[in-house]
Order: structure tokens, then C-alpha cells, then sequence
């Protein structure tokens, strides 16, 4: 793959993945 | 005021997120996203795309999460009231009342109609399931087998039948036993099917020729193309802003039905962003990995760049056969994938009418059921009689994307410039999860009303340009008398139930009722 498209999929990806994992994490941590 | 004693409300937060993200992950993601992505230069789109996520997308989720939570309070589920209550805060009794009817009649036209022909979409969805598994298009033309199939109108009318039951089942059962126990298990199932279909497209290799690959495809999409960008700056743009109002299912009323069944003190700022971050995942990440690089791998980038509405259709169907016979599993759960994400985000619209009849009516919601069951036979019978789908691009091209804008703006103009910025922030931040950053309430207040009214004024001009509005075929016609009759009917239907519930506050033009 062309290395600038490489980059703008991961980044894109990686931004999506963490954005919902954030949001998962935080919605169901259990209450102290 | 008690509303919430006699009002549904999810049963389980992940109930909620399902249904929420169902209402969001729709036909648009997997169908309309690699379509739009694949005619608008690839990479391209992508950069107007997240642009709009942000500015856009995800302002306007909490704006309408916010608006459903507070109409909810006072039992409200449809747009015209939410509106209506809202909008006092700023302007008298009297005055509130016309942004209320032009939110309601603006929700009611793409509730009844847009879904009168996307639940043929999700019909035409559960016959190619069928299709896939018997093998049927195997060897046929799969364009003429489209429009054949578009042109069997009892096999139109039987594979409709299929999610109009299923949408009337869960509208029936009610909020928390139909919706969200249908929610629970489509949307894990459409998640795992688009995995699967995604993992199979990147791993699929070069089947045709040594330079069409997936990984050829996926290039297309994310090779940053700032020279298409520029030359065809207004065209990309709007089609991407467009897209994120689709895909987020934003101007349509259904996020907001859906938020009114929240229970007061519960979550809305985190669950909207989760919401959005699933429909992001589904779209971007599993929806951008199977429809174009499958495509690019076995028939070449001039098709995909063709983007029509055939990809899903008539395309892909190609892809499976080449495939062989495991080319029936993956088509089967392909076009179930399609039927889950369209059939999940049809029962948010199904639910606003039901919600409206029962609320603003007052009519018993499982009769409500069987006489919304009833508005879309009658509605999505020009559909199916008309199968050079001439009379459905045009409900498409109005209800299913310019209205949608429209109501966007009023979002803007009622839910954060008439309730007042403050208010919106302590509405969403009541028993909130997360802490939206400020600078959020700048872009609502500021940005994203412009992003708006440059997306329209654009779309105006492209319709403008295009012909659209010199158009005189008697299918389009019809269309539009259609679109013009339930605009009023919406329109009436909204200031009935308002001044039913708010009669003596409109008629002393002062704020009387409030929510406890």
C-alpha cells in the first residue's frame, strides 16, 4: 500500500478504535 | 407535571447503546458510504468526511440527545413538542408554536415517507439473502436481475412483508420488550457478519489480475487526494456533510424519540458519543473494508468508480458468484448484514409514528402499531408499483436528504440558540458521564449552523444545476404532491396535539407548564 494511504488508515483507525474503547470503558466502569 | 410514571424507558444501558447504534448503523453505512465514497475520488471524501464528524456529527448527536431527554420530561416523543418546549424559553407561547410545527411537519414527512421506501430497500435486502443462498443469480446478468426482480411485484410485496412484520412485532411489544430485545440481537449478529465479510475481503488476494487487489482498493479509499479535492472542492464537500447527517440518522426526529424513553439523572453525553464512535466503527473501519476493496479485487477500479446505486445489487452479487460456492455463504450474510442494519435503524422511524399517535393522539399504541403498519402499505405501494424507481429517487432526493438538512438547522435554532446555549450544556450534562469540552458550545453555537447553511445553499445549487427543479416527469410529480400532502398533514397533526396539551398556555401566551 502507498505509504501516505497506510498512514491516514491507521490513523483514521486507530483514532475510531480508541474513541470507542474510551467510551465502552468509561460507560460501564464499575461504580466505586 | 408527571410524565415519566406513565412514559417506557430502556431497561438496560446496553440496551440502550444497541438501540441507539441501530438507529444509527444503517443501510447508509454499508450501502450508501462506499457508493458516495467510491464516485466522490476516495481519499478524497474522506477528508471533508471527518471534518464533518466533528463539526457536524457529533455536535448535533448530543444536541438532539438533549432535546429528546428534556422532551421527555414532559412526555413528549415526537419533534413539534419537544420543539415547542424548548423554544419558550426564548420566545412567547404563540411564537414557540411555529418552530414547533415546522420541526413536527419536517420529522412527520421523513418518518412516513423516507421510510416507505427504505423498508422496500430492507425488502429487496431479505430476497437476496434468499437469492444468495439458492444460488438464483448465479450466471443471470445481475443488473437485469435487479430490475427483474424490482419488477416482480408479488415477490416485492412478499420479501416487504418480511421487516414490515418483524417492525410491527417490536413496535407492538413497546420500547424495552420489542424494540430493545430486537436491538440485542441484530446488532451483535450485524457486527459479526461485518467482521467476517471484512476479514474475507482483505484476505481475499488478487483473484482476477495481478494489479486489482483489496489492498488496491483500500489504497482508493485512503490515499490522501487533496488535487481532487481542490478541483471538485463544493461537490465532495456537500456529499460528505450529507453522509454524516444519513449516517447518524441526525435531522430526522428518531434520535430524539429514542433519547425520550431516557429516565431522568441518566447519561446522555457519553452514551451519544459512544453511539457515534459504534456508527464510525461500522462505517469507516468494517463498512470501508468490504463493499470497495471486495469490489476492486475481482472487477477492477472502473466499476467502483462508477459508484452506482448497483454496488450492493449488482455488483457485488458478481463478486459472490465468482466466488464459487462459499460466494453463497458470504452473499447470504451480506445482504442480512444489510437487512439487520437497514431493519434496526426502520423501527426508530416506525416507533416515532407509533410514539405519535399514542402520545399526540391518544390512541392505544398496539392499535397505533396496526395503523402505522397500515400508513406505510399505503405509502410504499407507489414504490413498489413503479419500478423504474423514478418516484423513489425523488422522495430520496428531498425527504431522504435535503429535509433532513433543514431540520438540521432548526436543531440549531431551536435546541441551542432558543433554549439558550446554558441551558442546552446543563441539560446535557445532567447526570452526565463525561464532560463535553466547551469549545463544543462555540462550534454549535457558531460553526455548525454555518457548516449548515453553506451545505444547503450548495445543495440548492447542485439541485439547481442538475435540473432537478425543472423536472416535469408525472412520476416525479406525484412524488412531490406526496411530499407537499404529508408536509401539511405533519404540519396539523403537530399544532393539533400542541394546543390540545398546551391550550390554555397558548391562550394566555405565557409559559404555564413546566416538567418537575
Amino acid at each position: 500500500m502507498d505509504p501516505d494511504a497506510l498512514a491516514f488508515l491507521i490513523g483514521s483507525w486507530l483514532f475510531i478504535i480508541i474513541l470507542v474503547v474510551y467510551c465502552f470503558a468509561k460507560l460501564f466502569k464499575p461504580k466505586k | 407535571m408527571s410524565s415519566l410514571k406513565e412514559r417506557e424507558a430502556w431497561a438496560t444501558k446496553i440496551g440502550l447503546i444497541l438501540s441507539m447504534a441501530g438507529n444509527a448503523v444503517g443501510l447508509g453505512n454499508f450501502w450508501r458510504f462506499p457508493r458516495l465514497l467510491a464516485a466522490n475520488g476516495g481519499g478524497a471524501f474522506m477528508i471533508p468526511y471527518f471534518i464533518a464528524l466533528l463539526l457536524l456529527g457529533i455536535p448535533l448527536m448530543w444536541v438532539e440527545w438533549a432535546t429528546g431527554r428534556y422532551g421527555g420530561k414532559y412526555g413528549h416523543g415526537t419533534l413539534g413538542p419537544m420543539f415547542y418546549v424548548m423554544a419558550r424559553e426564548s420566545v412567547k407561547p404563540r411564537k414557540a408554536l411555529i418552530f414547533a410545527i415546522i420541526g413536527g411537519m419536517l420529522a412527520f414527512s421523513v418518518t412516513t415517507l423516507l421510510n416507505s421506501y427504505y423498508i422496500h430497500v430492507i425488502g429487496w435486502t431479505a430476497a437476496y439473502s434468499i437469492y444468495s443462498a439458492t444460488g438464483a443469480y448465479y450466471g443471470a446478468d445481475t443488473v437485469n436481475f435487479f430490475f427483474d426482480h424490482v419488477k416482480n411485484f408479488p415477490m416485492v410485496m412478499a420479501t416487504w412483508l418480511i421487516p414490515m412484520i418483524l417492525l410491527f412485532i417490536a413496535a407492538f411489544r413497546g420500547v424495552s420488550k420489542g424494540i430493545e430485545a430486537f436491538n440485542k440481537v441484530m446488532m451483535p449478529l450485524l457486527y459479526v457478519f461485518a467482521v467476517l465479510l471484512a476479514i474475507r475481503s482483505i484476505t481475499i488476494g488478487s483473484p482476477v489480475r495481478p494489479d486489482w487487489s483489496s489492498f488496491t482498493g483500500l489504497n482508493y479509499i485512503w490515499k490522501p487526494d487533496f488535487e481532487t479535492l481542490s478541483r471538485n472542492f463544493w461537490v465532495i464537500s456537500l456529499a460528505a456533510a450529507g453522509q454524516i447527517f444519513f449516517t447518524l440518522s441526525l435531522g430526522m426526529g428518531i434520535i430524539q424519540n429514542y433519547a425520550s424513553y431516557i429516565r431522568k439523572g441518566d447519561d446522555i453525553a457519553l452514551s451519544a458519543l459512544t453511539t457515534a464512535s459504534l456508527n464510525e466503527l461500522a462505517e469507516v473501519i468494517i463498512g470501508g473494508s468490504i463493499a470497495i476493496p471486495i469490489a476492486y479485487a475481482y472487477l477492477g477500479p472502473e466499476v467502483v468508480k462508477s459508484g452506482s446505486l448497483g454496488l450492493a445489487f449488482m455488483a457485488l452479487p458478481n463478486v459472490f458468484t465468482s466466488m464459487g460456492e462459499v460466494g453463497r455463504f458470504f452473499g447470504t450474510i451480506w445482504f442480512l448484514l444489510l437487512f439487520f442494519a437497514g431493519w434496526t435503524s426502520a423501527i426508530a422511524m416506525y416507533n416515532y409514528l407509533t410514539a405519535l399517535l399514542e402520545e399526540d393522539l391518544k390512541i392505544n399504541r398496539r392499535i397505533g402499531a396496526v395503523v402505522v403498519f397500515l400508513i406505510y402499505l399505503m405509502l410504499g405501494l407507489p414504490v413498489a408499483l413503479d419500478p423504474s424507481l423514478t418516484y423513489f429517487a425523488e422522495l430520496d432526493n428531498w425527504v431522504g436528504s435535503y429535509l433532513l438538512v433543514v431540520l438540521g438547522l432548526f436543531d440549531v435554532i431551536v435546541a441551542v440558540w432558543l433554549f439558550k446555549p446554558d441551558n442546552l450544556w446543563k441539560e446535557l450534562h445532567e447526570g452526565a458521564l463525561m464532560k463535553v469540552p466547551a469549545f463544543f458550545k462555540y462550534v454549535l453555537m457558531v460553526l455548525t449552523p454555518i457548516y449548515i447553511l453553506i451545505l444547503l445553499v450548495g445543495t440548492t445549487i447542485d439541485y439547481y444545476n442538475q435540473g432537478v427543479f425543472a423536472q416535469a416527469d408525472p412520476l416525479i410529480v406525484q412524488a412531490r404532491i406526496a411530499i407537499i400532502i404529508i408536509l401539511v398533514l405533519g404540519a396539523v397533526e403537530t399544532y393539533l396535539a400542541i394546543s390540545r396539551k398546551y391550550r390554555e398556555e397558548l391562550a394566555k401566551n405565557q409559559v404555564i407548564v413546566r416538567a418537575e
